[in-house]
């Protein structure tokens, strides 16, 4: 097998992200763009006020991390959102990462812990997101770059005629009493998908191919994803309950709605915070795949892979630890 | 049945009253990283929270008539705590043959003391005796795998390089921090 190192698995990690990017550019314009480059600047920022603090030198190796962290960051987070609320996000995920130790093997996957931090501290600025290209009307379909600028950094209100639920929130909160299929038939994001759900699929589809390419260059290996993919299908195939009021909602809601394939290929196959055999990878991924829809269904939140992660890396090291001995027991 | 199922699922993960309300905090620092030694401790605190929840069960049940135990009961409650704790650790200590020190009982009461007060209380809200040991059995189990998962961890943490003044009670308290983020997405279950 060829071996590749820690430095350029980063780099291929970010190469299997740049269709999805360009998804999301395409889907909600500029914002992603802004987005983006206010979180790479925050992290790299942070990063180096740490390790000059710390009296080191920074290495390329951390400047790619940060990086990663700081688009895993923008991404989650919603476009147009306020500048500040990046900066949180960055700010606690930076801290999160150097508190163990600058260069450490983290035991927490630091993106993640920012944006829960994130979530927990402003839920109303993180649920707001903004309709994806098909939904919009053609008046504010194009959003050019300084309108986006002004709404980012002026902390104006987002027009309502931009902003709508997403396909999990419009399921868990318009939920009373009806059917699956007419929760489908009234809300537009998913009667007008092509498969799935509106804009999302998309998404959602192109982080999948990420993820393949990433499988098949051997980057990352097909234990977690597989395990955590696997166990959100059985779930929701297991409470779909033929559509009725009380549904879990269909495997293609949960496969493509929220950030499940964002989290499946690229947050849990980071390799410092998740097992290192095999046989612990998959309990990993079928833990986080149900927390998952754990909270995504029964929960007070209407996605949950932050939670999920960081519950999931809690549990790494007693997994690692069986997984060893038992290892050790066979050799 | 789905009831039960609901109630046991709400037990060990939802109901974390440990993280949230940062009542066994203390527990978590002085968790060490011997596996067999923090195991073994796990089980203790979950025949505790059983037993004690039981017999406060009780004594709320016989009592129900009577105002002035319904005042007492957070008082009789960690008195039975107390006798359970030092019943359990007694017989754990022969039965396991470990050396607990006076500090270690003293901790663990002043903790379990808290902590299991807390799940007890709770158990008593269910009028039936089942649910409620049902309930507490189930609590003890899930306070036990984060004891155990916790302690896996702080082993971990130890190998780490971490910071000089972070060293020690600053990084457990942080990890402890990071984890409750990741347990607050399990309200509302």
């Amino acid at each position: 097998m060829r071996h590749i190192g820690n430095k350029s698995k980063i780099n291929y990690v970010l190469l299997a992200l740049s269709p999805a990017i360009l998804m999301l550019i395409y889907q909600f314009g500029w914002s992603v763009l802004v987005n983006l480059s206010i979180a790479i600047t925050s992290t790299l920022c942070l990063e180096l006020i740490i390790v000059t603090l710390a009296k080191q030198k920074i290495k390329s190796l951390q400047i790619s991390s940060s990086t990663l962290i700081g688009i895993y960051i923008a991404i989650a987070l919603p476009p147009l959102v306020s500048w500040w609320v990046i900066i949180y996000a960055t700010l606690i995920a930076i801290t999160a990462k150097n508190v163990f130790g600058i260069d450490a093997k983290n035991p927490f996957n630091s993106s993640m812990v920012g944006y829960a931090a994130t979530l927990i501290s402003f839920p109303n600025k993180i649920s707001t997101w903004i309709l994806p290209r098909s939904l919009r009307n053609n008046e504010t379909e194009f959003l050019n770059l300084h309108e986006t600028l002004s709404l980012t950094f002026n902390n104006v209100e987002i027009p309502d005629s931009l902003t709508g639920a997403t396909a999990l929130e419009v399921f868990k909160y318009s939920n009373d009493g009806l059917m699956l299929e007419q929760i489908y038939q009234n809300n537009k994001i998913f009667s007008d998908a092509s498969f799935a759900i509106v804009g999302w699929e998309w998404i959602s589809i192109s982080f999948l191919i990420g993820g393949l390419f990433l499988i098949i260059i051997r980057v990352i290996t097909w234990h977690s994803p597989t395990a955590m993919i696997g166990s959100i299908c059985f779930l929701s195939l297991l409470f779909f309950d033929n559509g009725s009021s009380s549904s879990g909602g269909s495997a293609m809601l949960h496969l493509f709605g929220g950030a499940t394939m964002l989290g499946a290929f690229f947050i849990i196959t980071d390799p410092a915070s998740s097992p290192e055999t095999g046989k612990g990878k998959i309990i990993f991924g079928s833990i986080i795949g149900v927390l998952v829809y754990i909270i995504r269904v029964w929960g007070g939140y209407p996605d949950a892979l932050a939670f999920a992660v960081i519950l999931g890396n809690f549990a790494t090291p007693l997994i690692n630890k069986f997984t060893f001995q038992t290892h050790e027991s066979k050799a | 049945m789905y009831e039960i199922i609901l109630i046991a699922l709400a037990a060990a993960i939802a109901n974390y009253v440990i993280f949230v309300d940062l009542l066994g905090l203390s527990f978590f620092i002085s968790a060490t990283s011997n596996f067999r030694r923090i195991t073994i401790l796990a089980a203790a605190t979950t025949i505790v929270l059983m037993l004690s929840s039981i017999f406060i069960l009780i004594v709320k049940m016989l009592t129900a008539n009577h105002a002035v135990f319904n005042l007492l009961l957070p008082m009789i409650s960690m008195l039975i705590i107390f006798i359970m704790t030092i019943f359990v650790l007694k017989l754990f200590k022969n039965l396991f043959s470990l050396e607990f020190s006076s500090h270690n009982i003293a901790l663990s009461l002043i903790v379990l003391n808290s902590g299991i007060l807390h799940i007890s209380i709770r158990s008593t809200n269910y009028e039936n005796l089942f649910e409620a040991t049902l309930f507490s059995l189930i609590g003890g189990i899930g306070f036990s795998l984060s004891l155990i998962c916790f302690s896996a961890l702080k082993e971990n943490i130890n190998q780490l390089p971490v910071p000089e003044v972070l060293r020690g009670n600053p990084i457990t308290m942080i990890t402890i921090g990071i984890v409750s983020l990741g347990f607050m997405g399990l309200i509302g279950l």
